[in-house]
């Protein structure tokens, strides 16, 4: 069992404990092995039982974050929450501060990072208009909620 | 201000690098007191194109936009004859929690000359109530309308909280949106847009232009450009040629660099 613990914890955040309570009680009727032959099956059974079992709590939080330069340790210069775990959702221009330093910084706090923005040279003509903010990325957190 | 109330050279690098001034206590009490009243009972629109001093006549939102003090705003950005756009009351709902999305009026606007919006906020604005937060210096950037409603917070934004009386003045291109209104009492806001009728150069009180502060508003940098402040830096140059009608103006010589082509051919020696 040590060995399939160890690939669970390797999901990284995605209701861990939750999902090893379903297979400990054998909720949905698998019989789950550890023998190595059997291990990439196991695997596919876990996931499958993890969208199953874990899709009706599991709720997305995406922190928009803006940074100075394409430098993911460059600071932050504006921020945006959308937060699909409550009802309430953050209003524009109610915070002073962002809530990371940096792209980096929110990493270190579980975020994950799931755009990047792309870099295009200027349109020809284009080169000294601006309009959106260029460093724009987009980071989550999956976490249980029952809203 | 000046006899004419015109705003002068600081001011004006101000409004070209913030794209907004404000003007705290300006319209006297009496006078807030009646266009509050007057907004509750509804102002029907004038015809675009009218102009401004047609309007509003004997009444109290004509007596506040013949304040010398607001003549001399108006003036001193887009002349002293400018057309009437359209007007709003803008409410915030009593117990309001969610802010407006950021935006910018109208659409994508490539012009160089520009309209005002006046801002009129006739009774005191605590930051419970509101008021409208501005973005400085986002004045230039070319989006359309709602664009920009994915964005929530920015580094140096600011809101109107103020006491009844005050009147902002904004670029037609600044990002702007209505705050959450929490007390019991409805929140009012009057917005107006002019169009200029005259070439937009100086129009102001321009005694002051050569004071080492005007250069030093122009070059603001409000922290959320990141490292587009530069760009912004030019599209400013641009505008104060525009403003001044002086088309070498420069700063920190960002624009003589990049028109530096020589077309003279060295000499045969």
């Amino acid at each position: 069992m040590r060995r399939l613990d160890r690939h669970l914890q390797d999901l990284g955040g995605l209701g861990y404990h939750h999902f090893k309570e379903s297979l400990t009680g054998s909720k949905f009727g698998y019989r789950l092995t550890v023998q190595p032959a059997a291990h990439i099956v196991c695997l596919r059974i876990e996931n499958r039982i993890v969208e199953e079992k874990l899709s009706n709590k599991l709720r997305q939080k995406l922190l928009v974050l803006y940074a100075h330069s394409p430098d993911l340790n460059s600071k932050v210069v504006a921020w945006s929450l959308f937060d699909g775990t409550r009802d309430e959702q953050p209003s524009t221009a109610s915070e002073d501060e962002s809530p990371y330093t940096s792209i980096v910084a929110a990493m270190r706090d579980g975020w994950r990072v799931i755009q990047f923005p792309q870099q295009f040279p200027a349109y020809p003509g284009m080169e000294y208009t601006t309009s959106f903010l260029k460093f724009e990325y987009i980071l989550e957190k999956l976490e249980e909620s029952d809203v | 201000m000046s006899d004419q109330h015109l705003l002068n050279t600081k001011q004006i690098a101000q409004f070209a690098a913030d794209g907004f001034l404000r003007f705290d206590n300006l319209v006297p009490d009496e006078i807030n007191r009646a266009v509050c009243k007057q907004m509750e009972e509804g102002m029907p629109r004038a015809k675009a194109g009218t102009p401004l001093t047609q309007i509003w006549e004997g009444t109290p939102i004509g007596e506040a936009f013949s304040m010398p003090e607001i003549r001399g705003i108006y003036r001193s950005l887009v002349g002293p004859e400018p057309l009437y756009d359209h007007h709003a009351v803008h409410k915030v709902d009593v117990g309001k929690e969610q802010g407006q999305i950021w935006h910018a009026d109208a659409i994508i606007d490539t012009r160089m000359h520009f309209d005002i919006q006046l801002f009129y906020f006739a009774h005191d604005t605590p930051r419970e109530m509101g008021g409208t937060a501005f973005l400085p210096g986002s004045h230039f950037r070319r989006i359309s309308e709602s664009d920009i409603a994915r964005y929530q917070n920015f580094t140096g934004q600011k809101t109107m909280v103020c006491d009844a009386g005050t009147v902002a003045v904004a670029h037609h291109g600044i990002w702007h949106c209505a705050q959450p209104n929490l007390t019991d009492r409805m929140r009012y806001m009057f917005k107006l847009r002019l169009n200029p009728t005259v070439r937009q150069t100086r129009l102001w009180d321009t005694s002051d232009i050569d004071d080492p502060e005007v250069i030093k508003a122009l070059n603001a940098n409000h922290g959320w450009y990141g490292n587009e402040v530069r760009i912004e830096y030019v599209n400013r140059i641009k505008f104060w040629r525009f403003l001044t009608g002086d088309n070498e103006f420069d700063m920190s010589y960002w624009m003589s660099r990049i028109e530096n082509m020589p077309e003279a051919e060295l000499a045969a020696g």
